[in-house]
């Protein structure tokens, strides 16, 4: 079995295991859909951050945008539809996001990761205070999350269904994209961008279609978001959650394997949810944890190794399967 | 008249830049020495706050200010020894990852101690009220915080620039390597700065307590305006924060006096204006450490 | 407490009983675990914000609710059941709503209550209409959750903007601070801010004020010297304050700090926020739903009671409502024998009138579900005539007076709320 096989089958198989395992534990359908929306935009994120080497603090605004334009898109365009807003809103995100990154795009590391800052920032003000577009304050609300054919998706499980078999299409297409001779090029930039320069590559080029397409994942994710919660709000355009985004993507191990930020996703959602249960004050303990999971854990340390130089043979990996 | 306006606000600006300082300049000192981005620097700022507003009633309102930025520079240690000092060599995310977890503890830590209601804080009436120069009309604290800020900012630069300990740190900025390599530990003058970069946000929260409110959140409220201000300034440059906080002030107090609900988006675009026309900042200086 | 009852048993609660009586007839076999499911304690699920911005009124709210349940649990709870609170933070929207819809998946909740902030209280409206579930939201103010957003499972206990407003205006009127007066306002950039504003305007036209300035800031606004600046240009006779959470106290410390003499009101603060803005840092008439020193025997009750359970801790609004907001549900589950949804929202809907510890009862309004009630100003006493924050505010008049009709104060049915 190829490693590509071997992911694509766990993949498969978490999915179809998650709803039941969360119930087992006292959680629920819609907290499984929450993880496998979150691994979305988080695999989206990491064809930034993890393949090509780009720090975004921005996706929260493309996650946010994302429910935006598929809620306005299905509210005044396209009644009791799914599928359509949310090609929509993909179509959209990407031709902004195309915009965007081709001004930000022209500046490297940290001053990158600070442009997108910028931008997150811009886009929460707006959406917090454009009213009469977004709701402001009170969010956005009044849509359904329609049908599919005869399928009524009001029901936990099946909007749960749908929306893993997006996030395994996601997975299925990353997947290819990674292992393509696009993808190759992608880590050839984030190993050594100059190296890629001289061999010919556009960099420019391979690097706005990489932005592109991560925000674009992200942006459906962040249209599921919405039709599962019935609502879209300014928060999920926030700073905050550019931050807890990356945090999944980063305790994942971001190089380690695609799958990696569903690894952190998983983490992030599970402790925050069974500590917020048990005591009120979870975010202390949340914190204390994630602090040690950041100092302590190999795997987020050989993200760091490789990008330091330090790090040799242990932490150089080829290609992430 | 309109233009008297005008030139007033432009006057509130340079005084607002004071106050920009005071949130900004530990973030930049600890950011452009260290490499790391602190996003705990509101735990800080807001634990400095709640020092002084629990001393007052101790010490005086005066006493209270000098004391909580000391104390918390000396939390400042442990902070440095435990948690940054193995970040130093690192990719910046994973400081900021770090500290992202560490303001969290700061937040709820407050919450924990000190309860989730907001406290009070008074101005005492010595310090209280306007002075009139003129046609301006200028707030008597602030002022004194501008002095304050500007005392600040002297002897920091003296001992940047002055003293055979800011010449081991302007090397260890440039290239920590050779600084190693002639055999000076760079460790305690880290710690040093780190305690300068905390205590200083436990001035700003002091120095706020009584013109904010104080309240376990009140970090974030601040940490972000602390950035812009350190990104347009650039990084690694000490007049660059300095400049940028005018900036910052006098174009956001000239846009209140026009497009007043524009005020805070003022401030992103400028930011994003700058670091398009000049990718550092004003004034930032090439760091390969933040451009790979 | 002196409880007016409207109505009996409604048609649907006696069909209900007639119901359950026939099925325990039918199978004799469940009739057991019927009688111990009668046993099992009322789940009530709470979700208000503990952490950020909001979490300073949250922690007031639980103890106001923990209070209630405590006592109500004490005295033999409600027929026989005890009332058991499980409590979360709600952190977010996203997160209020899949934990609310945990909270009836999982731990079978009977009621879900709390909320401050409006867009949290629209997700978990969302949740609780969609599984037909019941849903006091006791803190949010904004006006959509009274009219478009409205939901046949949504009661609203917190007094909306428009009332805010109406009773600093009665107190204004009443010191002639109104009439012929040039008003600058100050509001903060969002909905609530713009709901405050719009009903403040009304308010100034229907009352011959001048509005000369009238200025948005952003949310995340914490300097106003700017602004302070512009009011001190433009010599306004009173400067009036539409700002929403902590911008308030921001604003009130550094008036103070510049030492302007023009004085302020304002169409919203909350006590906890109140008394953060210290001692001689403010004056002015400001709005409130609650305040400690109301002169009713069940107010002074409650405030002796939450000083003791909470270690002298002065009890807030937020504390207050959601302390008769359980006392609300109690009285609904013992009227409809049980925890029937259905059944409670016929019940409250009668307009059934419930003993709130001020002088009028109150009722929800059938038409928007909001609790119409008394509302009231309070002013700040002049300096040295208090010696901490927790008496430096006098409660005003009630508004409306005692032979006004209470909804005279509130909205009226604009046929937006469809129910």
């Amino acid at each position: 079995m190829s490693s590509k096989t071997r992911t694509l089958l766990t993949g498969a198989i978490v999915l179809c295991l998650l709803p039941f395992v969360f119930q087992a534990i006292g959680l629920t359908a819609t907290t499984a859909t929450m993880v496998v929306i979150l691994c979305i935009a988080t695999l989206g994120l990491n064809v930034l951050m993890g393949y090509t080497g780009l720090i975004s603090f921005g996706h929260a605004a493309w996650f946010g945008m994302g429910g935006y334009a598929a809620a306005l898109l299905q509210k005044n365009f396209l009644p009791d539809q799914l599928i359509l807003p949310v090609i929509g809103s993909m179509i959209i995100i990407a031709a902004m996001s195309a915009i965007v990154g081709w001004f930000i795009l022209r500046r490297r590391g940290v001053y990158f990761a600070l442009l997108t800052l910028a931008f997150t920032a811009l886009v929460y003000t707006v959406s917090y205070r454009w009213t009469a577009l977004t709701g402001g304050e009170d969010g956005l609300g009044g849509f359904t999350r329609g049908f599919i054919g005869p399928i009524d998706l009001a029901n936990n499980f099946t909007y749960y269904a749908v929306v893993a078999v997006i996030g395994f299409g996601v997975l299925y297409a990353l997947l290819r994209l990674v292992h393509s001779p696009f993808g190759t090029v992608l880590v050839a930039i984030r190993e050594n961008q100059l190296r890629a320069e001289f061999q010919g590559y556009d960099v420019q080029r391979y690097k706005l279609i990489a932005f592109v397409i991560s925000a674009t994942v992200t942006g459906l994710a962040g249209a599921l978001s919405g039709f599962l919660h019935y609502i879209v709000t300014a928060e999920s355009t926030s700073i905050e959650f550019s931050g807890e985004l990356m945090a999944m993507v980063v305790i994942g191990g971001m190089h380690a394997h695609i799958l990696g930020p569903g690894v952190g996703v998983l983490f992030y959602i599970l402790f925050r949810e069974l500590f917020s249960i048990t005591t009120s004050n979870w975010m202390f303990w949340f914190g204390l944890i994630f602090i040690a999971f950041v100092m302590y854990l190999p795997g987020v340390s050989s993200a760091s190794a490789r990008r330091s130089g330090a790090g040799s043979g242990r932490f150089r990996r080829k290609a992430p399967p | 008249m309109q233009l008297f306006f005008l030139f007033e606000q432009i006057v509130n600006g340079l005084v607002l830049a004071g106050y920009y300082l005071l949130i900004a300049l530990g973030l930049s000192m600890i950011f452009s020495v260290g490499g790391i981005v602190n996003l705990a620097h509101g735990g800080f700022y807001a634990l400095g706050a709640y020092l002084a507003v629990t001393l007052t009633p101790k010490l005086g309102f005066v006493p209270a200010v000098v004391a909580s930025p000391l104390l918390i520079a000396l939390l400042g240690i442990l902070f440095e020894r435990f948690i940054l000092q193995r970040f130093y060599r690192e990719d910046p995310i994973l400081s900021l990852l770090v500290t992202f977890g560490l303001a969290m503890v700061a937040e709820q830590a407050i919450r924990m101690i000190w309860g989730a209601s907001p406290l009070s804080q008074v101005l005492p009436s010595f310090l209280k009220g306007g002075v009139e120069i003129g046609p301006l009309l200028f707030s008597k604290y602030r002022l004194i915080m501008l002095g304050v800020v500007i005392a600040l900012l002297a002897s920091i630069w003296l001992l940047l620039n002055r003293t055979s300990f800011g010449r081991v740190i302007r090397a260890g900025i440039q290239n920590p390597d050779m600084v190693g390599a002639l055999g000076i530990r760079l460790q305690p003058y880290m710690t040093t700065v780190v305690m300068i970069g905390v205590g200083l946000a436990a001035v700003g929260g002091a120095l706020f307590s009584p013109i904010t409110t104080v309240h376990p959140a009140m970090g974030s409220e601040i940490l972000t305006i602390a950035f812009i201000v350190v990104i347009i300034g650039g990084l690694g440059s000490f007049w660059g924060v300095v400049l940028s906080a005018i900036l910052v002030g006098v174009v956001r107090s000239v846009t209140v006096q026009y497009v007043p609900a524009a005020a805070d988006a003022s401030m992103y675009i400028l930011m994003f204006l700058v670091l398009l026309l000049r990718p550092r900042g004003l004034l930032g200086e090439r760091m390969v450490k933040f451009e790979s | 407490m002196d409880i007016e009852r409207k109505s009996g048993l409604s048609r649907r609660q006696v069909l209900k009983t007639g119901v359950g009586a026939g099925t325990m007839l039918a199978a004799g076999i469940a009739a057991p675990t019927i009688l111990r499911a009668q046993e099992k304690p009322i789940v009530l699920g709470h979700l208000v914000p503990l952490t950020g911005f909001l979490g300073t009124l949250g922690q007031y709210a639980i103890n106001g609710l923990k209070l209630a349940v405590d006592q109500i649990s004490a005295a033999g709870g409600v027929n026989g059941r005890k009332i058991e609170i499980i409590a979360e933070d709600s952190i977010n929207p996203e997160t209020a709503s899949a934990k609310a819809q945990r909270m009836i998946e999982r731990d079978n909740v009977d009621v879900l209550i709390g909320e401050i902030s409006s867009a949290s209280a629209l997700a978990i409206a969302e949740v609780a209409t969609r599984n037909r579930k019941l849903f006091i939201a006791t803190g949010p103010r904004s006006d959509v959750l009274r009219a478009e957003r409205c939901s046949r499972y949504m009661f609203c206990t917190d007094i909306p903007n428009a009332v805010m407003v109406n009773a600093v205006g009665t107190a204004l009127k009443q010191q002639g601070m109104v009439d012929g007066k040039r008003f600058f306002t100050i509001t903060s950039d969002y909905v609530f801010g713009h709901d405050l504003l719009k009903a403040a305007k009304a308010f100034f036209a229907a009352n011959n004020a001048e509005l000369i300035g009238d200025e948005l800031v952003p949310t995340e606004a914490t300097d106003f010297s700017a602004n302070i600046l512009k009011i001190r240009q433009a010599q306004p006779d009173i400067v009036c304050l539409n700002l929403g959470g902590n911008q308030v106290t921001n604003f009130l410390k550094q008036y103070a700090e510049f030492g302007l003499s023009i004085p302020t009101v304002g169409f919203n603060l909350n006590t906890a926020d109140a008394w953060a803005a210290g001692m001689g840092n403010f004056g002015g008439v400001w709005p409130t739903v609650w305040f400690d020193t109301i002169d009713t025997s069940g107010t002074q009750q409650f405030v002796a009671d939450y000083k003791a359970a909470y270690s002298g801790e002065v009890p807030e609004n937020h504390a207050w409502i959601e302390y008769i907001a359980g006392k609300i549900l109690a009285q609904a589950f013992e009227a409809v024998g049980g925890t029937d949804n259905e059944a409670i929202i016929d019940y409250f809907e009668s307009e059934v009138e419930f003993d709130i510890l001020k002088n009028r009862p109150a009722y929800f309004r059938k038409f928007d579900h909001q609790l119409i009630q008394e509302a009231y100003s309070f002013s700040v006493k002049s300096e040295g005539t208090y010696t901490s924050v927790y008496d430096m505010l006098e409660l005003g008049e009630v508004v409306p007076a005692p032979d006004v009709a209470l909804e005279s104060i509130y909205p009226a049915d604009t046929g937006a709320c469809k129910l």
